[in-house]
Order: structure tokens, then C-alpha cells, then sequence
């Protein structure tokens, strides 16, 4: 049985274009693009905007994007057919699934406003052109912008078949195109939900127990009650929720809480437990996740036989803007601001909560301080809590709940990528060719139980366990994927390259490690093991040729070793590889130095945005190869701030070279890929320079100094005179 | 109590141990100046002080009375000029959250370092996390602008 990868990189068309439902022209020369993706950081809005500008021939300056409402059905207007037809952001699919729903859009809307045009000047479509935003007719020398047609152009027919443009005459797609949002975004102006301030909102915090299983046993609210701007404490599900005029006041409060917890019913996992079950689980045979000819057998047989077991931990999404809401509850239904990447996942859990229809709720979607995951699905999370603080306190105002930073990352309400124990079992003939390989895994299922289940785990397996080694893309005659996945009280989801991460890593030091075993050169060795339709081996020669793979590295100063390591993952329908360049010093900690990388991700719409997405996958790849880890002790999470989960800043950013291959595909998505091949390629190169096999993911040296505790920097805030301290 | 706020004094009733943070965001309305953390690590409120890189969150009311206060939405001058127009140009901004107080720290460096090094950008920017990892774009905008200003400085002179 083999697991097919739930989506491919095709085009997706839609059945008609649908030009009023995506683009409004606007009497004032101005365009309004409708997303009916979140934007994250990804860049969305700016990607549909390019699309409809190319089709209708708009000027930069006069594009504008607005979010769709959010739309819980299935196969609705805003659906996403990658998502199986629910209005949704993630995986790297908006730019494929709307490339060509916006083209045909702008398609559709172009001869409206040509005809529009056409039927003002008294002459024929055929005869106008268009440009920057203005419809021109030669002959006549009469003009109309896009603004003083707006009007009549909308109301003309719509167009059911129409021709988007060739790629011969694209002079947007495939060219520079600026963001739509930075203005707004450097100034401060941006919107996000944690700045969006309503008449009579009221701000809730929640204090959870830190134990799954635990519970409130009794609280005294009554000096929380006493601070300033506090409203309302109340008991509701979660815990025990301060309700306040502003988050600092409700922050605070909360402190003031007495509450008895009830641990009799508490969790006393940690991540020593959770390591030595997945450990036994990987004696023993899984799920049968992909099988090819007789692993068992030739493993046998094999010349040389190579087992290596591979851990990568749990972590979490620690975006900058916290997880938060705002809801109004009212008569007639509910309405929502904020984030959400799945709302028909998060707004049918709210209505099932709620029991109203789905369609009395109403989402006015917000761009996001980052999300990675976090808001695809575990937004509900946050959606209900608030519901039942509203319901509990009876109130017709909005109401915000605000998520502290510890709150997000080590609350129960916190949501993590989950670790993996990895096992693989290799086989090598007597010329060092790969001849057997045997995978097992061990990790917590994001997928089953959810309302996802049903289209991404097929036979017991959840694709985003396996994916990057059940589609992995060398030749093996004889290759066994087993997966083992416990269930344990965890709270887990996605996050920026979900599985790709693990099973890149395991599966990419693997074959390194099988390379040296071989004597053979690690890209030569991986070229050999690639079909020429394999579209990794283009991203592994332009990677290795740009980084200058033939010619040796360049030494580093007198005491230290440095080494480069290469790697290339299938993630999410495009495909990644990547060189690092380290230098590992004296103590043992080291620097990346250098690290090139190159994409295929089908037709490259906004260059700059694919390679801000490649230079951001390689920082928070990096993160999470070299920094950051959630660990659990007695079922609580033990790193609750950024000063214990690190993630990479300005001084351990590396130099980052992006490339893409030329591609004739259609898009298939650039935030997440990059980010597959950064931690094997990382390992490959510390085993370069060193000599030692990194087999755990954060990824650090043997006898290396622990990462500092980051405290409050003693050179800032110099203006109080003395070097301060952290106040809490 | 009154503060000295982007050039104007503005008189605030707020409890005096409110840090600065919340007097900006939910007194004054202005929400440049994000929430990562509170605890003085993320950099996402980072304002000026008196001309230094400042923690909204690590000042209280009290201790910010009295000093110059400068948020993004009063960062005006060639070099925050010079920032703007080079973090628009490289289009370095993604999620765009932590943004505002990147620009803050970069024209607090500017400002005393008007050609810094990659080592002392190092220095001065990492206590601005970004978690799209916009650094690199970061880095870039500051040399852009810092050879911009000086360059304009040459001409004038």
C-alpha cells in the first residue's frame, strides 16, 4: 500500500470566473482585491493582487486587498479546492489553489471594463487597450481610468468564458511586484486583533491549570477583584477567567487569583517518559505506511547494514502576536475578529459550542503577527474559551481574549508540533549502492479525531506523520515505512513544514551518513539514487553549484573546524535542498555561516516574496534545528517564554543565498518548503566539520556551553540610569 | 501625570506603575508598539527613550515621566525617513508585528552610529525578535539607509 500525497501540483480552475465575488473597482481609481486567504506574513495579499493586476493591466499603487467573510461551508464561494472546498490558508496552497480562480477573475473583470469602455466611447472592445490602470482608445485619442469606469463596468454581464493572458505578455508575474501591506505594516497602522479596540470591549485573561486533567478546586477572587479596571472574575470551563477594561489590568489581577488547584485527576508525563515509550515502540512493527519489494530480506543480504535512531522534539509556533479574539455575542448571532487560517474547522466548533447555525456567524478575518499553524484549528480553542466567558458574565459587549505570552506557549490552550523518534535501517551492496532501507517512526497524530481525519488519514495514517518519507524521492528497491502513532494528552498541530521537518531530518542524515559509509561524495552519492524526472535532483545541482560544491571550503581561523552539509526534501508539493556552511569553535558551539538554498516551486509569481519566504523558512528552520524545544515535567510545558524556547535572532541569522529552478509548472506554494532541508542539512555539515554525528534535533555539540538564559539586556533602557533587571 | 510623547506633552491618568506599554496602546490609542511578552526578551515594544532603545513593557508610567518618548508613529527625520524608504524598498517586512520596533532600534543605532558594521547591527538588533526572520532584509535596510544619509549629508555639506 502506498500513501499518496493528498493533493498534486496541478492548476486548479475554477468552473467559471467569478470577477464580482474577487475584484471591486472603486470610483476613486482604486482596486480592491479580495482575499479569501489570512495573511500571515506570507505574503497572500500581495500574490493575489499580482494576479489581478496582470490580468486587468492595473498600476501597482492602485491595488488594495481586503479578506473575504469568512464562509464555514464546504465547496463555497471562498473555498479552497486544496482544502477539499473549505475557505482555508495553510500548506502552502493559496497561491496554487487561487492562481488561476484570480486570473480568470481578472480575465472576466478586464472585458467588463473594456466593454464598459467600449459602449462609453461608441466603439468597439477589440479597438481599446489598457494600461496602468487606464483604458485607451488610438484612434480617438479618449481615455477612462479604471475609477470613472467603475460603476459600469461592474454592472456589465459577466463574461462565461474567457481567455487569461499568455505568459509572453506577463509584465507583473514572474517580476518584482511590492508588498501591498508594508506601508501600513512599518508605520504601526496595521490592524492586528491585539490593536483592534471596539466601543465597550472588555479584555478577558483565563488562568488554566498547567496539568492536563487538572482542575479548579476552589478560587478567591477577591483581591483580583480589587485591582484596578477589573470587571468580572468568573469560573468557566477552562479555568478561571479575569475579565477587565484592558489586558494589563486583567493580566495582573490574575495574579492576585487564589485558586486551589485539583491535581487528583493530573497528568504526570515528561518528556523522559514520553522518550522511553517511543523508544520501545521502535522494536516494535507499526502501521504499514508505504512498502516496496522485501526491506526484511535485503537487509539481510546486504553488504553493509547501517541503523541509526533520530529524535526531533515537540515545539511550538511562538508567534509574535499571541493567540486572541474578539467576539461579540448578540440576539442574532455571533460575530468574530481575528485570525483564523481553517474557518470552517474553528467556526464549526464554535457553532457546535454555541448551538447556532454556522451561518450566524459572522468572521471579519484580520491579518496576523505570524500564525505558522497556530490559527488552523487551534484557533477554536480560543474562540470557545471566549464564548463561555461571555456566556458566564452575560454580556452583549465585545469582549477580547488575550492569550499571555505563557499562556501561548505553555498553557494547556498552547498547541505543538509533535516530537518523533525515528529508526532507520539501511542496506548497502558491495559497490556501495542503497539496496534496503527500513523506516520506522513514533509521534502523536495531529490529524486523527479532528474533522480533518477523513480526507488526510487514510487506513490509520496520518499524512502529516509520513510526509517527506512516504513520497520520499530516491530509488529504493526494497523500502518498509511503519508508523507507530500514540495517543498521549498533548495538544498538537502543523507548524511551518509539519512532518517534512522530522522525516527530512531523519531521512536526509540517513543518507549521509550512508554516503560516508560509502566513501562517496554526499551529492554525487544522492544524484545517484535520483530518476531524471526527479524534480530534486534540478534543486540539488543548482543548490550544489551555486554554493560552489566542487571546490573545497574555505578553512577558518586557527582553532576551528569548519564543514558544509547538503540536503533536499520533497515538502508540501514543491521541493527543497539546501547547503550549510559551519564553523564549530574550541568550546564546541558553532556558527552557521552560510546557508544557499534552492526551490522548485513550480512558476515563481512574486520572485521577492518566494525568496523572503525561502530566507524565513531558513530562519525559523533554524530555530527549530539549533534552539527550540518544548520539554514537559509532570505534564506541564517547561518553556513558557522566548528566554528558554529560542528562536534565531539578528547575530545568529546566517548569510542566505536563495535560487529557484526555472520551472513550465503551475505554482505550488514557497512558505514552507525551504524550511524541510535546513536541520538534516545542518547535521550533515557539523559531522563535516567535525567528525560527530548530531543525531538529536536541537542540534548541539557534545561539551558545547548551554544557549544563555536571555535575560532583560543590561545595555538598553540606559535612560533609568542603571542597568535593570527583568520586574517579574 | 504628563509625558513627553513624539514632540508633545501629553497628560494621562493612568496608574503611575502601569508600564509604558499599556499607556501607549490603551490610553493613547497608539498600538505601534506590540505585545510579545512582558518580560523584556521579545523586543516587540520597543520605543526610545531620552534617545536610547527603551522596553515599553520594563517602564513604568513613572519612570517614563519627565523623558523624551519617541514611538514609531513619531519616528520623523532623515534617518527614520532614510529607514522607512529602505524597508519599503527591500520589502523587508513579512508578518509585518515586530516591525515598527525593528525601525525603532535601527534609528536609535542610526543615530549614534551612523555607519555601523554588520557586528555592531548584530549588537544593537538582537534584542528585536522576528519570528518571519526578516533579518537579513533587516540588516540590508540599515546599511541602505546609513548610506543614504551620509550620502545626502555629503551633498549638503
Amino acid at each position: 500500500m502506498s500513501t499518496e500525497a493528498p493533493t498534486q501540483a496541478t492548476a486548479v480552475f475554477p468552473a467559471e470566473p467569478n470577477p464580482l465575488a474577487f475584484i471591486r473597482l472603486n470610483a476613486d481609481d482604486t482596486v480592491t482585491v479580495i482575499s479569501k486567504h489570512m495573511e500571515m506574513g506570507q505574503g497572500v495579499y500581495t500574490g493575489l493582487a499580482t494576479l489581478v493586476a496582470e490580468e486587468i493591466d492595473a498600476a501597482v499603487a492602485q491595488m488594495r486587498v481586503e479578506t473575504a467573510p469568512g464562509q464555514a461551508g464546504h465547496n463555497v464561494i471562498y473555498g479552497n479546492p486544496l482544502m477539499g472546498g473549505i475557505q482555508g490558508t495553510g500548506g502552502q496552497t493559496s497561491m496554487q489553489a487561487s492562481y488561476m480562480t484570480m486570473r480568470m477573475a481578472g480575465a472576466a473583470m478586464r472585458e467588463m471594463i473594456l466593454a464598459a469602455a467600449a459602449r462609453r466611447f461608441g466603439v468597439q472592445a477589440q479597438q481599446l487597450s489598457i494600461a496602468q490602470g487606464v483604458v485607451s482608445h488610438a484612434a480617438s485619442g479618449r481615455s477612462a481610468s479604471f475609477g470613472a469606469l467603475a460603476a459600469d463596468a461592474m454592472a456589465i454581464p459577466v463574461p462565461k468564458n474567457v481567455v487569461p493572458k499568455s505568459a509572453a505578455d506577463f509584465t507583473y508575474i514572474g517580476k518584482h511586484f511590492p508588498r501591498v501591506d508594508a506601508s501600513d505594516k512599518i508605520h504601526g497602522r496595521t490592524v492586528f486583533t491585539q490593536d483592534l479596540k471596539l466601543p465597550g470591549m472588555l479584555v478577558a485573561v483565563i488562568a488554566r491549570p498547567t496539568r492536563p486533567g487538572g482542575k479548579v478546586a476552589a478560587f478567591d477572587a477577591t483581591q483580583a477583584l480589587q485591582f484596578p479596571g477589573v470587571k468580572h472574575v468568573v469560573q468557566v470551563p477552562s479555568g478561571v477567567a479575569v475579565v477587565a477594561d484592558n489586558f494589563w489590568s486583567a493580566y495582573e489581577a490574575r495574579d492576585k487569583l487564589q485558586i486551589e488547584w485539583d491535581n487528583s485527576q493530573a497528568e504526570h508525563f515528561s518528556s523522559a517518559s514520553i522518550a522511553a515509550q517511543f523508544k520501545a515502540m521502535l522494536d516494535q512493527p507499526g502501521m504499514v505506511a508505504l512498502k516496496v519489494g522485501d526491506a526484511d530480506a535485503a537487509l539481510a543480504v546486504a553488504h553493509r547494514r547501517l541503523t541509526s535512531d533520530y529524535e526531533v522534539p515537540y515545539t511550538t509556533h511562538a508567534t509574535f502576536e499571541t493567540l486572541n479574539a474578539v467576539m461579540q455575542v448578540k440576539a442574532d448571532g455571533i460575530e468574530l475578529w481575528g485570525g483564523s487560517q481553517i474557518f470552517a474547522i474553528d467556526g464549526n466548533y464554535l457553532a457546535h459550542a454555541a448551538g447556532v447555525p454556522v451561518e450566524k456567524i459572522k468572521l471579519n478575518l484580520l491579518p496576523t503577527g505570524g500564525s505558522f499553524g497556530r490559527r488552523a484549528g487551534p484557533q477554536a480553542i480560543a474562540w470557545l474559551e471566549l464564548y463561555s466567558v461571555i456566556k458566564v458574565i452575560g454580556t452583549e459587549l465585545p469582549v477580547k481574549l488575550m492569550y499571555s505570552r505563557e499562556d501561548d506557549m505553555g498553557s494547556l490552550g498552547a498547541y505543538h508540533r509533535p516530537g518523533f523518534a525515528h529508526r532507520i535501517e539501511a542496506g548497502l551492496d558491495a559497490t556501495g549502492k542503497l539496496v534496503a532501507w527500513k523506516h520506522r517512526l513514533v509521534g502523536q497524530s495531529i490529524l486523527t479525531g479532528t474533522v480533518m481525519e477523513q480526507g488526510m488519514v487514510h487506513n490509520g495514517i496520518d499524512w502529516l506523520s509520513v510526509e517527506a518519507s512516504a513520497d520520499q524521492p530516491y530509488d529504493m528497491p526494497h523500502a518498509l515505512l511503519e508508523l507507530h502513532s500514540p495517543k498521549l494528552p498533548i495538544n498538537v498541530s502543523w507548524l511551518r513544514s509539519s512532518g517534512t521537518f522530522h522525516n527530512g531530518f531523519a531521512n536526509e542524515s540517513m543518507i549521509d551518513e550512508l554516503a560516508l559509509a560509502a566513501g562517496a561524495d554526499p551529492l554525487a552519492f544522492r544524484l545517484g539514487l535520483l530518476s531524471t524526472e526527479k524534480r530534486e535532483r534540478a534543486c540539488l545541482e543548482l543548490v550544489a553549484g551555486k554554493a560552489g560544491w566542487s571546490q573545497p571550503l574555505a578553512a577558518g581561523v586557527p582553532g576551528t573546524q569548519r564543514g558544509r552539509g547538503i540536503a533536499v526534501v520533497p515538502a508540501h508539493r514543491s521541493y527543497g535542498a539546501a547547503v550549510v556552511e559551519v564553523t564549530v569553535c574550541a568550546d564546541q558551539s558553532y556558527t552557521v555561516d552560510r546557508v544557499v538554498c534552492a526551490l522548485d516551486c513550480g512558476l515563481v509569481i512574486n520572485p521577492d516574496n518566494v525568496v523572503s519566504q525561502m530566507e524565513g523558512g531558513v530562519g525559523f528552520a533554524l530555530s527549530m534545528a539549533r534552539f527550540s524545544e518544548i520539554t514537559f515535567e509532570d505534564g506541564e510545558v517547561q518553556q513558557k517564554f522566548y528566554s528558554d524556547h529560542h528562536i534565531t535572532r539578528m547575530h545568529t541569522m546566517p548569510r542566505v543565498e536563495c535560487h529557484w529552478v526555472a520551472s513550465g509548472e503551475g505554482p505550488s506554494g514557497a512558505g514552507e518548503t525551504t524550511a524541510a532541508s535546513i536541520a538534516p542539512a545542518l547535521a550533515n555539515a557539523l559531522a563535516n566539520a567535525t567528525g560527530v554525528r548530531l543525531r538529536k534535533v536541537p542540534l548541539r555539540l557534545p561539551g558545547a556551553p548551554a544557549e544563555e538564559h536571555w535575560d532583560v539586556p543590561a545595555q538598553l533602557n540606559t535612560f533609568k540610569g542603571a542597568p535593570v533587571t527583568a520586574n517579574r | 501625570m504628563e509625558i513627553h510623547l513624539n514632540g508633545e506633552v501629553r497628560s494621562v491618568s493612568a496608574p503611575a506603575d502601569m508600564p509604558l506599554l499599556w499607556v501607549l496602546r490603551e490610553h493613547l490609542n497608539l498600538t505601534g508598539a506590540k505585545y510579545g511578552c512582558s518580560h523584556g526578551v521579545c523586543g516587540g515594544c520597543m520605543v526610545s527613550i531620552d534617545g536610547a532603545q527603551a522596553h515599553a513593557c520594563q517602564t513604568t508610567l513613572a519612570e517614563a515621566a519627565g523623558k523624551k518618548i519617541v514611538t514609531i508613529e513619531g519616528q520623523t527625520g532623515p534617518i527614520a525617513e532614510a529607514l522607512f524608504a529602505a524597508w519599503l524598498e527591500l520589502d523587508v517586512a513579512q508578518c509585518g508585528f515586530c516591525q515598527p520596533a525593528q525601525i525603532t532600534s535601527a534609528v536609535v543605532l542610526l543615530n549614534h552610529n551612523p555607519q555601523p558594521s554588520d557586528a555592531d547591527i548584530d549588537e544593537a538588533m538582537k534584542h528585536n525578535l522576528c519570528r518571519c526572520a526578516t533579518y537579513q532584509r533587516v540588516r540590508k535596510a540599515i546599511h541602505m539607509a546609513a548610506n543614504r544619509v551620509a550620502a545626502t549629508a555629503k551633498e549638503t555639506a
